[in-house]
């Protein structure tokens, strides 16, 4: 019994996964249909490669392996023609996106780029996709017709930023949707039952007419005579009106149009023009004048005649009063987007300014660090040979001077050499000695100077009473022997190059120590406290101080107040720069002879970048 | 070390020339020393170019190389040296002005043996490179001729 629930549910078991089975390789079969009909309908060109190198491991060229309909049609090339076959030997040159192509295929980091083929005058984006090296996939997506209109849109851009005294080139169509207008046009000429037209200021139309009467479209505009009086009366009565709109009785026709202009600024650059409409008092008998001075038909003038509107005089005036407001209103408008356009392009400009300034100011800054880090090199090396040679002589002179004194020695040399010997010579070879060392140090300052400039910033988390109790450490002998005192609170940890920390505390507790005043025993105080959400700490003495005028040269580059004190006026220099690296604030608080408090801020949290 | 190695020094700086020959003899190195004004001079020595001395195949060297030289620097120099089959297992000692760590970490990849920076203070030199003459006692230079094995 059991044995046989067991058979049957091992049975079960398997059919299930029979089935399981049979339904993913049918998934797989479809999907592998869905992949294939999609590589052979889709719209991008997609080919698959594999790259061709020389005998030293150089990618020279590419085997095309496979590429879909759309590539063939691209390309206009033949599959059958081309597969198996270097890209070279199809197209006669190297690919010029060969770089590109093996460096995804080396890296599998996908890579996509926008390219024009001059012989197909098109624009392409290519993506480039690699999971094997050695073999890549290039999809090519046709962008003509957008990279067209981007190109429309610079050149529409052009226009409208020229400098603002030079209007000139600015057309009507650049600053408005010409479709957003024409509705308006409609819109009015229906609900006002007169025609309307925008033309530019030479009378060519920029809208379509809204509203045309017969009389005007099929008669008169189509008769020689009377076109030319249409388009005299368009240029006439659209050149003038600034405190209203202006009125004209048509000369082919006697019909009533009006205008108003729309201007950018003081410049006129278009006319909306209304009317075609008969006022009520019009003498009719002079409507067949017309007809005979412009050679027409009179009984089918007559007949469009009788079917253009007609109004009131005072209906008629209303009508322009308000298009006169409306055109005021576009020319607001237009110039609203003209400065706003030339406003955009002006911030650009001024922006791209910045950024080129930047960049100069960068290269200048890296040439400075250059020269600083050379001639500080050179100025070293003739250092050693003064310091070097200077000790060969005072070897020598040594020899000499015992050789002097000893017992062999003659007195009359001894005597006659007495004050060189003992004084002078000593004392000449001490200010050299001392004379060199300094400059040694002065250059090594320097150079840890410009170095600092160049690396860039190792910045972690920084354990600051570690890293405090081990700058301490290093003083240890100095404040010992002062009989100075140390104290430091608990300290905020913040992040920074825990290395040039350390060197701004060194530097900070070797000038407390320094410039002590002897007077009283000294006192160190280090404290830190979080504030505003950056640590801030405080490096504290009693000692001789600083005058306030000073404050601001201190932290000058060999800037020193007391000529007498040792030091060569860096210190506080690299203290500056490296709280500046870090994009920290440093300042001083100090009274003469009461002591300095140097304070600086770090950021308690990862910076972004340096 | 063998007295038979010979000791090149490559140093623009006629000074720091005769100051190192000078404290290498003060710590009792007797070598044969060979000094060349600048990079291209070395490599001319070393790769047997030019109507000037050769290297020899029997002989063991070993160079002193200073960074900063007018023609072919040092740090040229280094890297031609350890990219040739037949040099590049002569030891060779950066000796220079420049403590920069970029510059000294840049020489180590290259394959510098040691770096000395020449301090001005003359006690620091001298025991700098007395340190290197009592070195250079004790290790052993291979002859050119095995470089190949």
């Amino acid at each position: 019994m059991n044995e046989n629930e067991c058979l049957l549910r091992e049975i079960d078991s398997l059919k299930k996964e029979n089935q399981s089975l049979k339904e993913s390789l049918v998934l797989n079969e479809t999907q592998g249909k869905e992949y294939s009909t999609l590589f052979d309908t889709m719209n991008e060109g997609v080919a698959f490669h594999d790259l061709v190198y020389d005998n030293s491991g150089f990618p020279v060229d590419y085997v095309i392996r496979q590429i879909n309909p759309a590539f063939e049609k691209i390309f206009k090339i033949n599959r059958t023609d081309v597969i198996g076959k270097t890209f070279s030997a199809v197209f006669g040159y190297i690919s010029p996106n060969l770089e590109v192509y093996s460096k995804v295929s080396e890296t599998g980091v996908p890579v996509s780029f926008e390219i024009y083929f001059a012989s197909l005058s098109k624009y392409f984006r290519v993506s480039v996709y690699s999971k094997h090296k050695e073999k890549f996939a290039a999809i090519f997506e046709d962008i003509t017709h957008r990279k067209q209109l981007e190109l429309a849109l610079k050149e529409k851009i052009i226009r409208l930023t020229s400098p603002i005294d030079d209007i000139s080139n600015v057309r009507f169509e650049d600053l408005f949707n010409i479709d957003e207008i024409q509705k308006i046009q409609d819109a009015f000429a229906s609900a006002t039952g007169t025609a309307a037209l925008i033309t530019d200021t030479e009378g060519n139309p920029i809208t379509k007419p809204s509203n045309f009467c017969d009389l005007c479209t099929n008669i008169i505009r189509k008769s020689p005579k009377g076109g030319a009086n249409c388009r005299k009366s368009d240029i006439i009565i659209g050149n003038a009106g600034v405190d209203g709109p202006v009125f004209q009785t048509c000369l082919s026709g006697g019909l009533i149009d009006g205008a108003a202009n729309i201007t950018i600024g003081n410049y006129h650059i278009a006319n909306w023009l209304v009317g075609q409409v008969v006022l009520e008092d019009v003498n009719k008998d002079l409507t067949l004048e017309y007809a005979r001075q412009i050679e027409v038909d009179e009984v089918e003038f007559k007949k469009e005649f009788d079917k253009v509107p007609k109004m009131s005089k005072e209906r008629f005036q209303a009508i322009a009063d308000a298009l006169f407001i409306i055109a005021n209103q576009i020319s607001v408008l237009a110039l609203n987007n003209l400065q706003q356009a030339r406003l955009i392009t002006s911030i650009t400009k001024n922006e791209e300014k910045i950024k080129a300034l930047n960049a100069e100011l960068i290269e200048k800054n890296n040439e400075l660090e250059q020269i600083v880090y050379v001639s500080s090199h050179d100025l070293r090396s003739p250092l050693v040979n003064i310091q070097g040679f200077t000790k060969v002589l005072n070897e020598g002179f040594d020899e000499l001077r015992n050789e002097i004194l000893s017992e062999n020695g003659l007195e009359s040399i001894r005597k006659k050499t007495e004050t060189i010997i003992n004084k002078e010579m000593p004392e000449a070879f001490k200010f050299i000695f001392g004379s060199t060392k300094k400059m040694d140090a002065l250059i090594s300052g320097l150079l840890k100077f410009s170095r600092l400039g160049r690396t860039a910033l190792n910045s972690k988390l920084i354990n600051m009473n570690e890293l405090i109790s081990e700058v301490i450490k290093t003083f240890e002998y100095q404040i010992a022997s002062l009989g100075v005192e140390v104290t430091f609170s608990a300290l905020p940890n913040c992040f920074g190059d825990e290395l040039l920390i350390n060197q701004v505390f060194s530097n900070l507790i070797d000038n407390a120590l320094k410039y002590r005043e002897n007077k009283r025993k000294g006192k160190i105080t280090i404290s830190g406290i979080i504030k505003n959400g950056l640590a801030v700490y405080t490096v504290e003495d009693n000692g001789k101080g600083i005058p306030e005028k000073f404050h601001n040269q201190i932290f000058d580059l060999f800037k020193r107040l007391d000529l007498n004190s040792p030091g060569e006026g860096i210190g506080l220099a690299l203290v500056k720069k490296i709280i500046d690296k870090h994009n920290g604030s440093l300042w001083v608080e100090s009274e003469s002879s009461l002591g300095s408090r140097f304070s600086f801020s770090l950021s308690v949290k990862q910076a972004e970048h340096e | 070390m063998n007295e038979n190695v010979n000791i090149l020094i490559a140093e623009d700086d006629e000074g720091h020339a005769a100051l190192i020959i000078r404290n290498l003899r003060k710590a009792g190195l007797v070598n044969n020393i060979i000094h060349f004004h600048n990079g291209e001079e070395t490599l001319d020595f070393l790769l047997k170019r030019g109507s000037g001395p050769h290297i020899a195949n029997s002989e063991s060297y070993l160079l002193l190389l200073d960074i900063r030289m007018p023609k072919v620097d040092g740090i040229e120099v280094l890297r031609v040296i350890k990219k040739e089959k037949e040099l590049k297992k002569m030891p060779v000692f950066m000796v220079t002005t420049t403590d920069d760590p970029k510059e000294i970490e840049n020489c180590h990849d290259l394959g510098c043996n040691s770096y000395i920076s020449k301090p001005i203070e003359y006690e620091k030199f001298m025991n700098a490179i007395i340190q290197l003459g009592l070195f250079l006692l004790v290790i052993q230079i291979p002859e050119m001729q095995k470089h190949d094995g």
